[in-house]
């Protein structure tokens, strides 16, 4: 294998270096690592044992109650549905939207690039706030809606602009070669730029789709359906407490109770609300690192 | 910015000839306005600068009833009441400080670990540990934040590995560093990916050529894989930069105590409590105005010095 | 404008043009239930978590309809998004109904609404349309001083829910203080009556730690005394009562109380606060406290309680913690004075000012607050307040059965293995009702976990209750609500601090002087003025 001639070719200062920064990723690695294994053994465990002795890797002390109750709580799947959905849609839009504007943007020659800029520039500082956007939407009947989630976010200046130095990046020689063959912008977008681009496409897409799988703010405003809201908020619902008036005891106990249940489904929630990003990103990932760029120049 | 005119004679163009020059252009390349750029500017239009003039209840005492027409102006006094709070130098220094030190120390870190990623010879491996790197960022802020107290309380992992028993969480000396290291634990791997794509774009001609050359691992970065992602890098500080006073509230808020809000309250937190806890949109409508011009202030400083430093290249 | 928007705000315009020109009494006449003709109504409501969202499948508003021919559109919304999307909705015309049934308002809330003129005064309703919570005003007039605000007007309909009254009110102790009567006896222990025979048992649970572990098979380390400090009913303010004068510190939100002479005073500020945190301090440094105890949430103080580790710990009742065997409440401590002092408005019982409200919107408020005065309705307040009975699933909170004289009356019913909580979710409404002390054993009996709790309270707190008042639960102006929670943001916040601080760090005479100095400087006199004015203004009449 060509390992073995790839570190012979560095010096012994490099050698050194580069153990050290294989160190230093080793050393990252473990401080991700660690947090998460603990949480993963906790999810598994009763609170009570978990807070008096602290994890333990003793299969006998480990107990399924936490997912069984979180399987078995339909509202949770209905959640689940609504997330992926919400996500997927989100994602979906919110990458052609801004490949697509990212472009016209990217080229020198563009005229009222200018112009465009500071038009987008300026929504990423100013904005109306909270209550005129929310009466925005209430006034364009989307209120309970999907697409009030959708929609406002679904155009990021940020990722425009990563999408545009991207595209700036790709070599001119791809750009003449398609003028030669006298490719309209349509065709050289598609057929030739886009396929290059696989990379940012699929960071812009993971992003995308990680950001709306987390959110639950618009959500909680916007919808007001139980059969609408999206995991989050749901998990949001089981996890929070809510101060019982002080002297009106109907609230005491239920607040009791409620806190109970929410410590025993807290580590399992965020098992079951990370892992779907989990496994979804290895499908993502084979795109990141195309050396794709190697062979589509011309000559 | 180079505008390139079709008809090129030496000089300056007439005010007609530019029009002219425009309409060519857009009549020409039509498809770049309507099919590129259209969507995007609707949304934009649309839910950006749509809300945008309710950007005018900060300066009004706002009652929904009689809608923005219709409310009291009150001119500037949410502002004063703001800058004359007595704890406002406090909320404006932690702010800051909170946006800078974490910029100082998460901004070099996502470059760091690309770097060292892309030195990774066997691919399984790095992919292995990109996965890794990138899982923090797939929980909430909510999930994080607790993940933060269970690992920080007094009988936690932390202080049984140190043989400790300290309460973190209550102390304000550490705060800062939970947030920033938290911050940078969170984000830093997928912080990393926008510098890895950018890096994979490095010319594999250039690398080998370097290599050949005998260039050692400094000479190497300073030759390939820094022009790589010289742009991006610069980007992402400018952005950063500009967002200083623009700390989200969500973490903050949820990592206070009550022992720690000495350096735990932001603006963005104080905002949340005064104005929308309590009702008073104008209020925190002003305050958040107030940010955003701050915040505009910083960037175009950033702009210009930057660009000053890169040959002019900046946003 | 759109069409539906103009008509809203035309109904705002004429609202506030009729209730003035055309006189109510005469509408008052029309009014009988069931309505002749369906009325509907909007209306928002908030449930629990988990629970049915269409609140016109909940049995009780079923059988309303039925009764009184309204049908009202809900607009439900679940109870954790409530406090975020209330505020939104109140700010949207097009989201605005008739009325809101479980607002939970603040004082602040109602007077920021009434000045908008987003919800209406209701007191000429009161004394017109609406039998039943006239009755309850006539029976006891100060809940009707406290739902009036400052201009007169009643802006709210009120939460009444009676345990008790006066020195035997449930709500007198909120933080109750537990110990652990097993170990005691374990240890051959008596139940401790001043503040050092307190010290010596937690010295002693301390000391035979080890022996109390093996003896109960304890997972975990044991833990002489457990709280959460500044956390509501888990705070050991009541611990400290006989300090000094005696004054303790049993507002654990404002931090005041009343003397004998109806004068306001800060408690913290006084000389028992100041050597009962002395005395807390010196149990931190002999190991006697949690050390969790200044940041430790609900949910591991319950889990740690649960294991049975807690020697001595704090809340609203011991069963939350750990059971209700091996505990018994640990009266109060004799350290200078032998005092408790009983919590602030407790004495005119549950009651919240701002639980249903008619808004602007509302085309026919007279109707509206007729319908609402239903739920004044003696039957139907413990029903909204608890559940129901006659369900045919599952299980009831009530059976309908008989009282002494032979009259209907709902009873408490067997549950089974249900837990309470979930089923009083599943069947109540909320909402504004009131629950009298004189209901009990002729309307609805009383529950068994009140019940037990009022029993407590009359045992071992009230004869030590000596002082004569506490403060009451007025209702303030727009301006001092304001100026007040300007001041208190501030002051609080120094004094929760402190109490942290110096449990755990201890407090000498330059500390404490410095804290009282920088408390001034935030404008405590201030603050105490404004209470002194409407607590002079309520005993004036």
């Amino acid at each position: 294998m060509k390992k073995k001639s790839r570190f012979a070719r560095y010096s012994t200062e490099d050698k050194a270096l580069l153990l050290l920064g294989y160190i230093l990723l080793g050393l990252f690695v473990l401080a991700i690592v660690i947090p998460m294994v603990y949480i993963v053994v906790a999810s598994f465990m009763d609170p009570i044992t978990l807070q008096n002795r602290g994890i333990t890797f003793d299969f006998e002390k480990w107990t399924l109650t936490a997912y069984e109750r979180v399987i078995s709580n339909s509202q949770i799947w209905i959640g689940f549905k609504n997330a992926v959905i919400y996500s997927v849609v989100f994602m979906v839009v919110s990458v052609i939207v801004t490949m697509l504007a990212a472009y016209p943007m990217s080229r020198s020659d563009f005229k009222g690039k200018g112009f465009f800029n500071i038009i987008f520039m300026i929504t990423m500082f100013f904005g109306g706030g909270l209550i005129p956007t929310y009466l925005l939407i209430s006034n364009l009947g989307l209120l309970d809606s999907m697409w009030a989630v959708i929609l406002p976010g679904a155009f990021s200046v940020w990722n425009m602009i990563i999408a545009r130095t991207y595209y700036q990046g790709v070599p001119q020689e791809l750009r003449e070669a398609a003028d030669v063959d006298g490719a309209s912008e349509i065709v050289y977008f598609f057929k030739i730029l886009l396929p290059v681009c696989t990379p940012v496409i699929a960071v812009l897409a993971l992003w995308q789709f990680v950001g709306m799988w987390n959110s639950y703010f618009d959500a909680m405003i916007y919808l007001n359906d139980t059969a609408k809201q999206p995991l989050q908020l749901v998990l949001r619902s089981i996890l929070i407490q809510n101060q019982p008036e002080s002297g009106m005891i109907s609230d005491m106990q239920s607040t009791a109770e409620r806190a109970q249940l929410a410590e025993l489904l807290k580590y399992a929630t965020i098992i079951i609300s990370s892992l779907p990003l989990l496994v979804m990103y290895p499908f993502f990932q084979k795109y990141f690192d195309s050396g794709i760029m190697a062979g589509s120049v011309k000559g | 910015m180079e505008k390139k005119s079709v008809t090129a004679k030496g000089g300056r163009q007439s005010l007609g000839e530019k029009l002219h020059n425009t309409v060519v252009y857009v009549t020409h390349h039509w498809q770049l306005y309507l099919l590129f750029l259209l969507p995007a500017l609707i949304l934009t239009l649309v839910f950006k600068y749509g809300p945008m003039g309710g950007v005018l209840i900060a300066f009004q005492k706002y009652n929904p009833f009689k809608g923005i027409m219709g409310s009291e102006w009150v001119g500037f006094k949410h502002f004063e009441r703001f800058l004359s709070s007595p704890d406002f130098l406090t909320y404006l220094a932690n702010t800051l400080k909170l946006s800078i030190y974490g910029m100082l120390w998460g901004f070099p870190i996502p470059i760091l670990l690309a770097f060292l990623l892309n030195r990774i010879e066997s691919t399984g491996i790095k992919k292995k540990i990109q996965l890794v790197l990138y899982m923090p960022n797939f929980v909430s802020v909510i999930v994080l934040c607790g993940i933060v107290r269970i690992l920080l309380s007094v009988t936690g992992p932390l202080n049984q590995m140190l043989g400790t028993s300290v309460n973190f969480m209550t102390m304000p000396e550490a705060f800062r560093s939970i947030y920033i290291v938290s911050g940078i634990w969170q984000g830093a791997g997928w912080g990393s990916i926008v510098y890895t794509a950018a890096l994979s774009n490095a010319s594999k001609d250039l690398k080998e050529a370097a290599v050949i050359d005998g260039a050692n691992i400094f000479q190497q970065i300073k030759a390939v894989e820094w022009p790589a992602i010289k742009d991006m890098v610069l980007m992402q500080f400018i952005l950063q930069a500009g967002n200083i006073m623009s700390i989200g509230f969500e973490k903050a808020y949820a990592l206070q105590t009550d022992l720690n809000l000495r350096t735990s309250e932001i603006i963005s937190t104080y905002v949340y409590k005064k104005g929308l806890l309590d009702g008073d949109y104008s209020f925190s409508t002003a305050v958040g105005l107030f940010n955003t011009v701050i915040n505009v202030i910083l960037l175009v400083m950033v702009n210009k010095i930057v660009s000053k430093m890169n040959d002019g290249k900046g946003l | 404008m759109n069409n539906k928007m103009f008509k809203r705000t035309m109904a705002v315009i004429l609202a506030a043009g009729m209730t003035g020109a055309m006189g109510i009494s005469a509408l008052a006449d029309e009014i009988t239930f069931p309505l002749e003709e369906t009325a509907t109504f909007t209306g928002m409501i908030s449930y629990p978590v988990g629970t049915e969202s269409e609140p016109n499948n909940r049995t009780i508003f079923k059988r309303l309809e039925e009764a009184t021919n309204v049908h009202i559109d809900w607009t439900a919304i679940q109870s954790d998004q409530w406090g975020d999307k209330i505020s939104l909705n109140m700010a949207n015309i097009n989201a605005i109904t008739d009325f809101v049934f479980s607002a939970g308002f603040s004082d602040s809330d109602l007077l920021r609404y009434a000045d908008q003129g987003a919800i209406i005064p209701v007191e000429e309703y009161i004394d017109s349309v609406m039998p039943n919570l006239s009755a309850v005003f006539e029976k006891y007039p100060e809940y009707r001083a406290m739902s009036t605000a400052a201009d007169g007007h009643i802006y709210a309909l009120p939460w009444i829910e009676q345990l008790g009254a006066n020195k035997t009110a449930i709500q007198t102790v909120g933080d109750m203080s537990f110990i652990n009567k097993k170990w005691l006896d374990f240890l051959g222990l008596e139940i401790p009556t001043t503040v050092d025979e307190f010290e010596q048992v937690l010295i002693a649970f301390r000391d035979n730690a080890d022996k109390i572990q093996a003896e109960f098979g304890i997972e975990g380390s044991i833990i002489p005394m457990s709280f959460i400090m500044n956390d509501g009913d888990q705070d050991p303010a009541i611990l400290i009562n006989g300090f000094g004068e005696g004054y303790g510190d049993a507002d654990r939100g404002r931090h005041i109380a009343v003397t004998n002479d109806k004068q306001v005073i800060c408690s913290a500020t006084q000389d028992g606060f100041y050597k009962g945190m002395q005395w807390l301090h010196h149990l931190y440094e002999e190991n006697l406290i949690d050390q969790e105890a200044f940041t430790q949430e609900w949910a591991t103080y319950v889990a740690k309680g649960k294991s049975g580790r807690y020697g001595v710990c704090f809340s609203w009742d011991v069963a939350n913690i750990d059971n209700l065997q091996d505990w018994v409440p640990l009266p109060v401590l004799t350290a200078d004075v032998r005092n408790l002092t009983p919590q602030n408005g407790s004495f005119t019982s549950g009651y919240d000012r701002g639980r249903c409200v008619v808004t602007a919107v509302a085309e026919d408020p007279a109707l509206v607050c007729a319908w609402l005065d239903q739920m004044y309705d003696p039957m139907q307040s413990p029903q909204n307040n608890w559940g129901t009975y006659g369900e045919d699933d599952d299980f009831d909170i009530f059976e309908m059965g008989e009282n002494e004289n032979g009259e209907p009356m709902l009873k408490h019913a067997p549950l089974g293995d249900a837990s309470p909580v979930e089923v009083r979710e599943a069947e109540c409404v909320g909402g504004p009702r009131a629950v009298l002390d004189e209901y009990y054993g002729v309307y609805v009996t009383c529950p068994d976990d009140a019940q037990y709790r009022l029993d407590w309270i009359e045992e071992y707190y009230t004869p030590d209750m000596t002082m004569d008042y506490v403060y009451p639960n007025v209702f303030m102006s727009v301006e001092d609500t304001e100026e007040l929670s300007n001041l208190q943001a501030d002051i609080t916040k120094t004094i929760n601090a402190a109490k942290s601080d110096w449990v755990m760090n201890g407090v000498d005479d330059a500390k404490f002087e410095e804290f009282k100095s920088s408390l001034d400087a935030y404008g405590l006199q201030d603050m105490l003025a404004i209470f002194q004015k409407y607590l002079d203004a309520y005993y004036a009449e």
